[in-house]
């Protein structure tokens, strides 16, 4: 039972999401039918499912709309902006009872039905006589369903082996709509009946989105005690007419030949009654191939050929083990590596190298499994943006480009909230009011691009809005007021404008409840930092601004310079290094900030690992730097030594080291040991290193 | 909870905890120093792929440091705090066995005079006439608690 509700909250999940996006879509588009059609099946199976998992409050509630939504399929209500609100706002709602795991408290309970209330405001007067035919008329939208006529003669004995076909009947109905058509003439008169004995038969015919399979599964059991067929009765293009007639669904099913099928309808219309009245065949038959007739005609008209999905659903939680697993088979060849790398048997190392190539297949796939659309992400916004304008009075409007562009799912679920944070700003400090957009001449509702796209193993992602762009005046102006930045020095406009992103920061002239606090850019800039990637700025006054972010395609594996600073492995990401020098101590010249490294004409300024490892024994005379760079600024790391290059695998450290400054993640060494993978930029920033010493180091260069 | 415990030594104190927390007791390990963190604070080792944090319950509890001996060993314990599971690793000087306690025999902390912080105590008991600390391991091992005392100052760029 729990493995069902989980299965039903992963769905609802995706409904909800699909629900709310369906939402957004109906409201620019008002009289599209498809989009009504969505919305009723997502709520249908909302409670459908949710009552059959126990969500019985949710299903009461979603009852309601469906009865709604039902009127508008059928245009007996039309769709208005205030039904489309109320639609959000029920999608809210939905997403609260699901998360309280059903449990309505009497907030929630006030917010339903007050919005039942309003709800019931469109329906028009005679709402009671509402057809009730609604789950028949569901399966005409269904198109991913399909029809199977199962042919379930259980044999006599099926009772001794404990088996009870009603039960199995009743799981079946669980995997869809069924027709059910009990075949009952061999059921001898009561005096007779053995209470041991099954005598019945059935045929059932069956609407469902779950394959065959399925369907053989859920008579498992009785596979040996039951006779069963199964059989797909539409899907298939030759029934893109008109279904069957009886007589052929009758010789279809071998109930009768197909000469004795013509004989009887020698002249004569009816087939079914004259069937019947032959006798030939017992009522149930004939009710049952009726039935088909029925069922199968009414979906004709509507369905459209899908080929079945050949998509499985795997938690990721399954993904994310097996990621476990290839990291520690990575891992494990690189200690292989170790091994063999001083042996001369050329047949072990041919077969070390065979294995080198597999590894690095599985894990290239098991990546390309975890990688995942942007597109989900992006519809969130669709209802933010939406939101969010209506709020502040501005029209804007939200397009999407790019939603298929794949992302490792780490990289998806961490990038939300930067994304969310940006938009707003360019919601909140981009787009004008109305009013001052015609008087600058620009159309008055404004626009917000989301574009994401694959470029040289990243992926770009550009948040554009044609709103009033920056002033880097008044970015200049705040970054002296608040003393980011000597006043003096002035650099480029573009230079400017990057001040944004330093904490403590916002032009933002009041606070208003979306931005404007000063802890927005800094915020973002290092989440997306930390995800191993950079955001870019670039704004034009009166024309717009956009920002771009380069993200990693993955956070799983990353390519990694192994270092030793004392007795400890550290791993520096090979993205951020520029190169490796190689020098003496005593020929790094100290300055009052600490020591410079020069490298063909220019200071660097160095940074001692071993201070912030601590515990080491001092520097040896021969040291290595590691020269990184980080937003155009190098700086040298000094190291004991360089081990080499690896394909480093990333393993999380969790919450508990969620505030440890300077490393991003460990990872497992071929020997068992652990290694931090530093994250150079927050690293830096612990040391005592002051802008004045580079500002210094800089002129000493040139 | 059940009502075993494990009881484990640090110095003259003896200590214990409860058997459904403890997931397994293994020898002295390299451990990889996490710069940064409190003193308590080792380092992580790798454990079957996952990697844990290691304290030292010696310097947590402010008990005089000796060398490790042979009997030194690491208990693995699985903490469960706000919400949050994680495992951690606690250097202890050696363990002793595991005990049924029955709820009346353990008493509750005094406010005072204790081994430690009463914070960290779930109760007191007696075992073979030896007072022994039975340890309440979501407020001594909370995530908080673990970052108590970290490195905030800037580290120094001179090289030695």
């Amino acid at each position: 039972m729990n493995n069902l509700r989980e299965v039903f909250l992963d769905e609802a999940q995706d409904l909800l999401e699909d629900l709310e996006e369906a939402f957004l879509e109906l409201d620019d588009d008002r009289q599209n039918k498809d989009i009504v059609g969505r919305i009723f099946r997502a709520v249908h199976t909302i409670k459908g499912s949710g009552s059959m998992c126990g969500f019985n409050n949710l299903a009461d509630f979603v009852h309601e709309f469906e009865t709604m939504f039902d009127l508008v399929r059928k245009g007996q209500v039309a769709v208005t902006g205030d039904l489309v609100e109320i639609g959000l706002q029920s999608h809210k709602l939905m997403s609260e009872i699901i998360d309280n795991d059903d449990h309505i408290s009497p907030t929630l309970r006030d917010a339903n039905n007050k919005l039942l209330e309003r709800l019931l405001t469109h329906a028009p007067e005679d709402l009671n006589a509402l057809p009730e035919s609604l789950t028949e008329e569901v399966e005409e939208d269904d198109r991913a369903a399909r029809f199977y006529r199962i042919n379930f003669v259980p044999h006599e004995d099926i009772f001794m082996y404990g088996a009870n076909p009603l039960s199995l009947l009743k799981s079946l109905a669980m995997l869809g709509d069924c027709s059910f058509i009990g075949y009952t003439e061999s059921i001898p008169p009561l005096d007779e009946i053995d209470p041991a004995t099954c005598y019945l038969s059935w045929d059932i015919i069956i609407e469902t989105t779950e394959l065959e399979s399925a369907i053989i599964e859920n008579f498992e059991f009785v596979k040996n005690e039951s006779d069963l067929h199964i059989s797909l009765i539409d899907g298939d293009s030759e029934y893109d007419e008109d279904y069957k007639r009886i007589g052929e669904i009758l010789v279809d099913r071998g109930d009768l030949s197909k000469e004795e099928v013509e004989a009887i309808f020698a002249g004569k219309p009816l087939a079914g009654e004259l069937i019947a009245q032959s006798g030939l065949l017992p009522q149930a038959s004939i009710d049952a191939a009726i039935v088909e007739q029925e069922r199968v005609r009414k979906t004709q008209t509507e369905r459209k050929q899908k080929s079945a999905s050949d998509n499985i659903r795997v938690s990721s939680s399954r993904i994310d083990a097996q990621m476990d697993l290839v990291g520690e088979l990575v891992i494990t060849l690189a200690s292989l590596h170790d091994v063999t790398a001083e042996s001369t048997n050329s047949k072990l190392n041919a077969i070390v190298e065979k294995l080198d190539s597999l590894v690095t297949g599985i894990r290239d796939n098991v990546l390309g499994i975890r990688m995942l659309t942007i597109g989900t992400t992006f519809s969130k916004f669709k209802r933010l943006v939406r939101d969010l304008s209506a709020e502040q009075n501005k029209q804007i409007e939200l397009v999407t480009e790019g939603a298929d562009t794949e992302l490792d799912k780490t990289v998806i679920d961490q990038l939300n909230d930067p994304l969310v944070h940006l938009i707003r700003n360019s919601l909140d400090h981009g787009i004008e009011l109305p009013e001052d957009r015609a008087e600058a001449n620009k159309p008055e509702k404004g626009t917000i691009r989301l574009a994401a796209k694959h470029a040289q193993g990243h992926v770009l992602i550009e948040i554009n809005d044609d709103g009033k762009g920056i002033d880097p005046d008044v970015v200049w102006a705040k970054a002296v007021e608040n003393k980011i930045t000597d006043a003096n020095n002035r650099p480029s406009d573009e230079e400017v404008l990057q001040y944004i992103f330093e904490p403590g920061f916002s032009t933002a002239k009041e606070i208003t409840n979306i931005s404007g606090r000063g802890v927005g850019m800094d915020v973002v800039k290092r989440s997306i930092e930390a995800l191993r990637g950079s955001i870019l700025l670039s704004s034009e006054l009166g024309v717009g601004t956009t920002f771009t972010l380069q993200l990693p395609l993955t956070l799983a594996i990353i390519d990694g310079l192994l270092v030793k600073v004392g007795s400890e492995s550290l791993v520096i990401p090979l993205a951020m290094i520029v190169e490796c020098v190689e020098t003496k101590k005593e020929s790094l010249s100290s300055s009052k900030g600490g020591q410079m490294i020069r490298v063909r004409d220019s200071l660097i300024p160095c940074i001692p690992l071993q201070n912030w490892v601590g515990n080491q024994p001092d520097l040896s005379e021969e040291v290595q730097i590691i020269i990184v760079s980080i937003d155009d600024q190098q700086y040298g790391l000094i190291v004991n030594d360089v081990v080499g290059q690896q394909q480093i695998v990333i393993k999380s450290l969790g919450n508990v080291y969620k505030t440890i400054e300077g490393v991003s993640g460990a990872t497992i060494l071929g020997d068992g040991s652990v290694a931090l993978i530093l994250d150079v930029p927050q690293l830096i920033s612990l040391f005592n290193v002051g802008k004045g010493e580079i500002d210094v180091a800089e002129e000493l260069g040139e | 909870m059940s009502n075993q415990y494990l009881s484990f030594q640090l110095d003259k104190f003896v200590f214990g905890i409860n058997l459904t927390s403890i997931q397994e007791v293994m020898g002295q390990k390299e451990i990889t120093i996490l710069p940064g963190t409190p003193d308590f604070m080792k380092g992580v080792i790798n454990i079957r792929g996952q990697i844990l944090p290691v304290i030292d319950l010696r310097i947590k509890f402010d008990i005089a440091l000796s060398p490790p001996t042979i009997d030194s060993c690491i208990l693995i314990v699985d903490v469960a705090y706000d919400s949050e599971q994680y495992l951690v690793g606690l250097i202890v000087d050696s363990v002793h066995d595991v005990v049924e306690l029955n709820q009346e025999l353990i008493e509750f902390a005094p406010e005072m005079g204790n081994v430690v912080d009463s914070r960290f105590i779930e109760g007191i008991t007696q075992i073979d006439d030896e007072f022994c600390t039975l340890l309440n391991l979501g407020t001594t091992l909370s995530i908080n608690e673990l970052l108590v005392g970290a490195n905030t100052e800037p580290i120094s760029l001179e090289i030695t």
